[in-house]
């Protein structure tokens, strides 16, 4: 158990360093946001109260907001993203059920059921975050194209840590 | 009073979510107001050290650049002080030939900017909001609402300062206005951002009959206190007028690259507040 949370400690300050001091400097285009910190919520135990996740997601959120001035921004949509989590995840249930203490990561889980949790998460995450960017139907086109790829090259972010930080725990 | 706790145990996600979210908009809707200043910016210690840390490092991957723009700077300083300097030969030869004034009043426009040197260690320019996080603070004499420009023009605008850094709002930023005008002929108007594209801002206010043309230079008016006069914005891209609309709409090329700025100047108004309070006092009249 207390393996578990120091190892959690670990990987959020390491991907929130991650993401204020590369993603947040990588400027492909102004359409493309590239976002890896909301791995912290989604490889979250599975057994953990959904209030605490939420918790977890908007100091999550508020830590990322302070680096970037955007104060409520990120933590509102990571709390959304956390809201919908055990939405997906019970989509999502395995033939017989999740094992108990199981964390929902690549390696546990499979590369497909990996990917179809991870994308739908991280798409609720850009819809809620761009809609509260722009707070106006005014760039409807653009915001829309923006959560696409965006959704498309942080996934693929989350993939690539997943498997260079193979862990079965 | 059973049932009503029951329905609460039973749903209390959704209660705590909502709760959780109405924290974050209370939040969202401090941090955008441009007076408040709020404690969770990337001025603060935390946010400042961490870029400080990373700036030390990628600092050296930028030297060749920077040092090329800064010797492009310096060059253009140099013409700047010669021309200056024979402005002055001038003045002062037709001063002696008529009546000896004295030019001191003159000299109040030369002394009234305070420059500052600032280093940026983070910047954006993909976001609809920008923000720019500078290494210097209020220790260093840096504060609110004091302009920034870059080698190449208009940078921003401080926000929040801590005792070592600061945050400010790049042009980029969607609530900024900035007053320009033309150089041409002095007609002026308003920079704002569509949130867009980082190398096109567009420009305001400027009526139908006024004669703009591709490639006029923009820069600002020194109306708001912040801005001395004439400091380069960019330059005109593509005008357009919509039918029956009585004023242009102006797409203006910044002229620096904000992709690429590396350090900037802040800029004191000695006569900051001589200059607020005589336009309030004109404004109550």
């Amino acid at each position: 158990m207390n393996s578990g949370v120091f190892k959690n400690i670990i990987r959020f300050v390491s991907l929130i360093l991650l993401q204020v001091l590369i993603f947040d400097n990588i400027q492909l285009h102004s359409l493309v946001v590239p976002i890896i910190f909301p791995l912290i919520i989604l490889l979250l135990p599975l057994n953990l109260p959904n209030g605490l996740v939420m918790l977890i997601a908007m100091f999550t959120g508020l830590t990322v907001d302070m680096f970037n001035n955007t104060l409520g921004m990120s933590a509102a949509a990571c709390v959304f993203m956390a809201f919908l989590r055990p939405v997906v995840l019970s989509w999502l249930t395995p033939r017989g059920g999740y094992e108990q203490g199981h964390y929902p990561s690549l390696m546990v889980m499979g590369f497909s059921w990996f990917i179809v949790y991870a994308s739908i998460c991280i798409l609720c995450y850009h819809i809620a975050y761009f809609f509260i960017e722009a707070f106006s139907v005014r760039f409807m086109a653009e915001t829309i194209l923006k959560i696409l790829l965006s959704t498309l090259i942080s996934l693929l972010l989350f993939i690539v840590h997943q498997i260079i930080f193979q862990t079965k725990s | 009073m059973r049932e009503l706790i029951q329905f609460i145990v039973r749903y209390n996600s959704i209660f705590i979510f909502i709760i959780l979210e109405l924290v974050c908009f209370i939040f969202l809707s401090a941090g955008n107001s441009y007076q408040r200043a709020s404690l969770l910016n990337s001025a603060n210690q935390i946010a400042g050290n961490t870029f400080q840390m990373r700036s030390n490092v990628s600092d050296y991957l930028n030297l060749r650049t920077v040092n090329d723009s800064l010797v492009r700077e310096n060059a253009k300083l140099h013409q700047q002080i010669q021309q200056m300097q024979q402005a002055d030969r001038s003045v002062v030869v037709r001063d002696t030939i008529e009546t000896p004034v004295v030019i001191n009043e003159d000299s109040l426009i030369y002394d009234c900017f305070l420059y500052t040197e600032a280093k940026i260690i983070n910047n954006s320019t993909n976001r609809l909001n920008n923000f720019i996080t500078l290494d210097k603070g209020y220790k260093d004499g840096l504060e609110k609402e004091m302009g920034l420009v870059g080698a190449n023009g208009v940078v921003g605008i401080i926000k929040d300062v801590s005792a070592n850094y600061s945050s400010a709002m790049s042009l980029l930023h969607k609530n900024i206005r900035i007053s320009a005008k033309i150089k041409a002929n002095n007609y002026f108007g308003i920079i704002v951002w569509q949130g867009r594209n980082p190398d096109i801002v567009s420009f305001r206010d400027i009526p139908n009959h006024v004669e703009v043309n591709k490639g006029d230079t923009i820069v600002t008016s020194g109306f708001s206190a912040i801005f001395p006069e004439d400091i380069l914005i960019g330059v005109v891209e593509e005008i357009s007028l919509k039918d029956g609309a009585n004023f242009y709409t102006i797409d203006v090329r910044l002229a620096s690259d904000f992709r690429r700025l590396k350090y900037v100047y802040a800029i004191e108004n000695l006569n900051k507040d001589e200059q607020l309070i005589l336009q309030e006092e004109s404004e109550d009249e």
